[in-house]
């Protein structure tokens, strides 16, 4: 018998239990784990005592799913954008790896998340954005209704945008610079107003004389 | 970050050492690489103004001359590397994989990275570009801003090769950016001050621009 075709549902099991591990650190939630590794709520309860995982380090609750998060703040705008370019550059290299494109089982798509969330927490430790909302912007970015990548109007980074949003888009870096430059302005424009409501020393001077 | 292990206890840290990142030591690399290219730029702002150099050097020579090595180590700290050699130019690989360099007009942009450091600095680069293709791909993707076809050529490149493109190409090293120095600008200010939240936003502004000369190779599925 060959050796190959017998080692590899051992192979593969083994590989659904290491990715389950993954997805444990990452503190994904449990039908996060379940969907991505097929195992059950009891077979994960088991391997999490196992690795004594407490509870307040599991995430609890249904995982996000509304995209607004993407755009809550200047910083998650600039966040999500990023970790965009991380999956569309690394999720596709590592799916291509033996060279053949083919669909991904869902094993395969959940290493390929494990492997694009690492490398986000690698170059940016301080993110803000969870494992959890890695697998929506994929999920959002694959489906391409309600969310897509764009470029800056300004300085051609990529964003991420609302595809029902039709106004000019600019990145969080531009859009601050943006803000600044019309808070600037509207604070000249109350100062302007406000000297030309009061007369000035000088002025008061000259009507005393007349 | 939950740090879970089959025989340890569970603990919260931000660096998991079982599912560390494939490409995390060519990060620590580029740090180090990018903290070469700063000094080499900060010893040209220390020159005279009369010698020709790069827009990034002339437009913020004071800043470049009020840092000092902490700060130079701040700023080299980017989830990139802050040189570029045609990264997403297969073109250009492909000219000098077969030794006919054909872009002569590219020689003017280049008058501040020259002599023997930036000649060090191209091969140290095209070194770390090498190894990090042969080992992960997806990592050269990221750190270098690297698209598949340039990958594919250097994966090809022997070390003799290597050496050759760093001895007679290193007038073609660059700043990333070099058309950019607002971005420059506000990269050495958060660095001088120390300012970890506007560091963090400029690694985020810079991954975006990466992300805008790659992806319209990888798959151009802009919107």
């Amino acid at each position: 018998m060959d050796a190959h075709v017998t080692r590899e549902p051992v192979d593969r099991e083994l590989r659904r239990r290491q990715l389950a591990q993954r997805l444990v650190v990452h503190q994904a939630r449990t039908k996060t784990i379940f969907l991505l590794t097929g195992l059950s709520r009891h077979q994960l309860a088991t391997m999490r005592q196992r690795w004594r995982v407490t509870d307040e380090l599991r995430r609890r609750g249904p995982p996000p799913t509304s995209f607004k998060v993407f755009r809550s703040t200047l910083r998650l705008r600039a966040e999500a954008s990023a970790l965009a370019v991380f999956w569309r550059a690394l999720g596709n290299i590592a799916g291509a790896s033996d060279g053949i494109q083919r669909a991904a089982t869902a094993l395969e798509f959940g290493e390929r998340l494990c492997e694009v969330f690492e490398a986000y927490l690698a170059c940016f430790p301080k993110t803000e954005l969870e494992f959890e909302h890695l697998v929506l912007l994929v999920r959002g970015l694959e489906a391409a209704d309600d969310i897509g990548l764009s470029r800056c109007g300004s300085c051609e980074a990529v964003i991420l945008v609302d595809l029902l949003d039709v106004r000019r888009r600019l990145c969080s870096h531009c859009q601050r610079s943006a803000d600044a430059v019309a808070h600037a302005r509207v604070d000249a424009h109350e100062v302007a107003e406000s000297s030309a409501a009061l007369p000035s020393t000088g002025e008061g001077v000259q009507q005393e004389l007349f | 970050m939950a740090d879970v292990s089959t025989g340890g206890t569970p603990h919260v840290s931000k660096e998991p050492s079982e599912f560390a990142w494939r490409g995390a030591q060519a990060l620590k690399r580029v740090h180090a690489l990018n903290e070469r290219c700063l000094e080499l730029l900060t010893q040209l702002a220390r020159t005279e103004r009369e010698q020709p150099t790069l827009a990034i050097v002339n437009q913020h020579r004071s800043l470049w001359r009020s840092l000092n090595a902490t700060a130079r180590k701040r700023a080299a700290r980017t989830p990139f590397l802050l040189v570029d050699v045609h990264f997403q130019d297969a073109d250009w690989w492909r000219s000098v994989k077969d030794s006919r360099p054909n872009r002569r007009s590219k020689m003017v942009l280049h008058a501040g990275l020259t002599g023997k450091i930036a000649g060090e600095l191209m091969r140290e680069t095209l070194m770390l570009a090498w190894s990090t293709v042969a080992f992960e791909r997806g990592a050269a993707s990221i750190l270098f801003g690297m698209t598949p076809a340039v990958s594919s050529i250097i994966a090809e490149l022997g070390p003799q090769d290597v050496e050759r493109i760093a001895a007679r190409h290193s007038r073609y090293l660059e700043p990333r950016w070099e058309d950019f120095p607002a971005l420059w600008g506000k990269l050495l200010v958060a660095a001088r001050d120390g300012h970890e939240e506007a560091l963090h936003e400029i690694h985020l502004h810079g991954m975006q621009l990466i992300g805008s000369e790659l992806l319209s190779q990888l798959d151009g599925r802009f919107i």
